[in-house]
């Protein structure tokens, strides 16, 4: 009986196998096969090149550049997208006259697409031009234009900050599901008890709610670290590559400067980092938020 | 009965139909190009040629797919690898050279010199799609760029409404025309808008100063040469230029750059003459154009041009569509048709490559075209004396420039010199090492 339980458990994950292996397994053995040859296009033009794309790669400040902005982004955007979506959450959980319509209008910039997103807030951070300039100046909060987008200080903050904009509903939106699992009667409780908020909140609401943060955490690891659209469609990197990150140099490795054997290697590189932070992630934190 | 009586009948004029239709359907042989033009307009003026060519040749279907030209190289690649290819398709020189390189794209050079015997193609167009002894595209249009200035600034701030012809010219005017209109210390127009961000626009404007200057990539046999006085004077200008334009440069695209072009915010700019349609649009005609100046000590005093063209895919050999591809090109390149087909897409922008189409009321009687008459004037003359990075002599001889200018590798020189202060030797010493990387 458990046999044929079995057998038919998996012929029904068939399917989904089949579709992983066509859709990502064999994309990804072909890649990493092709990080092992010389080639402009990736076809017609292989030749054996051992390790000397990850020599190349290893030696080039650029991946360098790219890696330490990664990171940056990633982890900025972790404390972020993580921190704020939970005030965001225990505001919309409220019982507010019109809160379901703020929760609605909450997740627009979720729902915009990332291309339309980043220039929209092209058009917003322009200095000479753009709104948030203008305002801020008329409001007499900065006395000079800012340039955004066009400093080297200052593009990868707002570029994470534009981005965390865009994710974070989705991040509330899963913390109040979790909010509203939790019983009212032990609010109720605890207020019978004479917690106040912050009480409540660190011993009734974050034990209840962490396991959700905690995988929203990995969400957000994987999604930032493999943001593309919207660092290309701003500043393509620059200005002299301060926004460039991982994915942005794949890209340009692959169809800039064709050089796709490099970007072959980059991209396996890419897969070992967050495997790895995957591994780690859920061995550490994951399985610690469990716990609570 | 009734049902039974309708049914026959019925059932045989569907068939008919249907078995009409299938051999009507075998008649026709459809054709598919890409092309990167997206905008509404363009793709209506494309249409409108398409239909023309249709109705004289009843048996073809010529079908347009738009492109964008950020997902362009990848595309053609996937394309040439899958062999899912379209019959033709617009390129620029690079685009041609990496098709070309993939093995995709079938040599034209019969066409082209019988093109070139027929209507007189400008050789400055011509020039980057001759390599390894053929000519691997058909250039259809060019985009020149030209010195716009707005002539009511000149005469208020310069007091003169003659325009530069030397660079240092430029920078004086630029000087004297960056002013706070408002007093309230903060500059409200910029005596010249020139970009220093990661972008294709910034490789264009540096360019069109090099080019100038008399900056080669290459000499004719292929060997870099990047490195020469012409080319750090021309970033020493540059980057004296910059002090006169917006700080906000450093992040504009063209998006950024035209809308402060069109607010009047600046005074000049080396740019395209296709910001006519933005300007007749906002029914603003202070706008005027002069040839790029040269430097006052002299130089080759040549600007940047983009040749777009066409290359056939080797796939219409199999497909029996490729002497349909060749008459749509001959068809295209008359003059009537080819004034039509650049006028309409984009006035004063897309320049038709050959002499005979400059000419004809087409081209002229369009209304954005002849709006700015002297404009365009000035921009089919600046098509004449015009090249594109790495094409300067005349010959592509090394293809590696596909590489070096996929990299954006001249905006990041100046992002060096103007974003990081480096000195414009530094930069250049800089962009030289990273070039050698891509030839290797």
């Amino acid at each position: 009986m458990r046999e044929k339980k079995l057998v038919v458990g998996l012929f029904l994950l068939l399917p989904l196998l089949l579709l992983i292996c066509v859709f990502y397994l064999y994309p990804i053995i072909a890649m990493s096969r092709l990080s092992f040859y010389s080639t402009q296009f990736g076809f017609g033009d292989l030749k054996f090149n051992g390790l000397n794309n990850y020599v190349s790669l290893l030696s080039d400040s650029t991946f360098y550049t790219a890696l330490k902005n990664s990171l940056v982004w990633t982890v900025i955007s972790l404390v972020v997208q993580l921190s704020i979506p939970v005030g965001l959450a225990i505001l919309m959980n409220q019982k507010i006259k019109g809160i379901s319509v703020a929760r609605s209008l909450i997740l627009v910039p979720w729902i915009i697409p990332g291309v339309v997103v980043a220039i929209i807030w092209r058009w917003l951070l322009e200095p000479t031009m753009g709104i948030i300039s203008q305002q801020l100046m008329s409001l007499g909060i900065i006395s000079h234009t800012i340039n955004f987008l066009g400093s080297r200080s200052l593009a990868l903050i707002t570029l994470i900050f534009v981005n965390s904009l865009k994710y974070m509903p989705f991040g509330m939106l899963l913390i109040l599901a979790s909010l509203q699992n939790i019983p009212k009667s032990l609010y109720e409780q605890m207020e019978v008890d004479g917690a106040n908020f912050w009480q409540q909140l660190r011993y009734l609401i974050m034990p209840m709610i962490g396991p959700m943060i905690g995988f929203m955490g990995f969400l957000v690891l994987v999604w930032n670290f493999n943001v593309f659209d919207l660092i290309q469609m701003t500043t393509e990197g620059g200005p002299s590559n301060a926004t460039l990150t991982i994915p942005v140099l794949i890209y340009r490795s692959a169809y800039r400067t064709f050089n796709m054997g490099q970007s072959a290697a980059l991209s396996v590189i890419v897969i070992i980092i967050m495997v790895l932070a995957g591994i780690l992630y859920f061995k550490f934190a994951w399985s610690g938020s469990d716990e609570v | 009965m009734f049902k039974k009586n309708f049914s026959l009948p019925f059932l045989v004029i569907i068939v008919s139909l249907l078995l009409g239709g299938m051999a009507l359907a075998q008649d026709v042989t459809e054709v598919t190009f890409w092309h990167h033009e997206a905008p509404a307009h363009r793709v209506k003026a494309i249409e409108e040629v398409l239909n023309m060519f249709e109705e004289e040749h009843p048996g073809v279907d010529i079908k347009q797919e738009v492109v964008s030209w950020g997902d362009a190289y990848a595309k053609t690649l996937s394309a040439i690898r899958s062999n899912t290819v379209p019959d033709f398709q617009f390129d620029l020189p690079e685009l041609n050279i990496v098709a070309n390189q993939a093995g995709g794209i079938l040599p034209v050079t019969d066409l082209v010199k019988e093109l070139d015997e027929k209507h007189n193609i400008l050789d400055s167009q011509m020039a980057p799609y001759n390599y390894d002894g053929e000519y691997w595209g058909v250039p259809v249009w060019t985009m020149p760029f030209v010195l716009l200035y707005r002539p009511s600034y000149l005469e208020k701030y310069v007091g003169t409404s003659e325009p530069p012809e030397t660079w240092e010219e430029v920078l004086e005017y630029a000087k004297k025309m960056t002013v706070d209109t408002d007093n309230d210390g903060e500059t409200d127009i910029y005596g010249i808008g020139i970009t220093a961000s990661d972008s294709l626009l910034t490789q264009e404007m540096i360019w069109a100063v090099m080019s100038s200057y008399g900056t080669n990539v290459f000499d004719e046999e292929g060997n870099l040469v990047f490195d020469s006085p012409e080319t750090v004077k021309a970033l020493e200008m540059y980057k004296k230029l910059f002090k006169y334009t917006s700080s906000s440069a450093t992040g504009w695209s063209w998006g950024e750059f035209e809308m402060n072009l069109a607010a009047g915010n600046l005074a000049m700019a080396p740019y395209f003459g296709g910001i006519q349609r933005r300007f007749y649009e906002a029914k603003d005609f202070d706008i005027a154009a002069t040839t790029i100046p040269v430097p006052a000590a002299g130089g080759r005093g040549t600007t940047i041009s983009y040749p777009n063209g066409i290359h056939i895919f080797k796939a219409t050999r199999e497909r029996g569509t490729y002497e349909i591809v060749k008459e749509f090109i001959k068809f295209l390149m008359q003059p009537e048709i080819l004034a039509r087909f650049t006028a309409g897409q984009e006035p004063g922008s897309f320049v038709p490559v050959t002499e005979d189409a400059a000419k004809v009321p087409e081209f002229w009687n369009n209304s954005i075209v002849s709006a700015y008459e002297d404009i365009n004037k000035v921009t089919l003359k600046a098509a004449k004396k015009s090249n594109v990075y790495g094409f300067a002599t005349g010959k592509a001889v090394n293809l590696s420039i596909g590489k070096i200018s996929g990299a954006n590798l001249f905006a990041k020189i100046v992002q060096k010199a103007v974003v990081e202060d480096l000195t414009p030797q530094e930069a250049i010493d800089w962009g030289e090492e990273e070039m050698k990387k891509y030839m290797q």
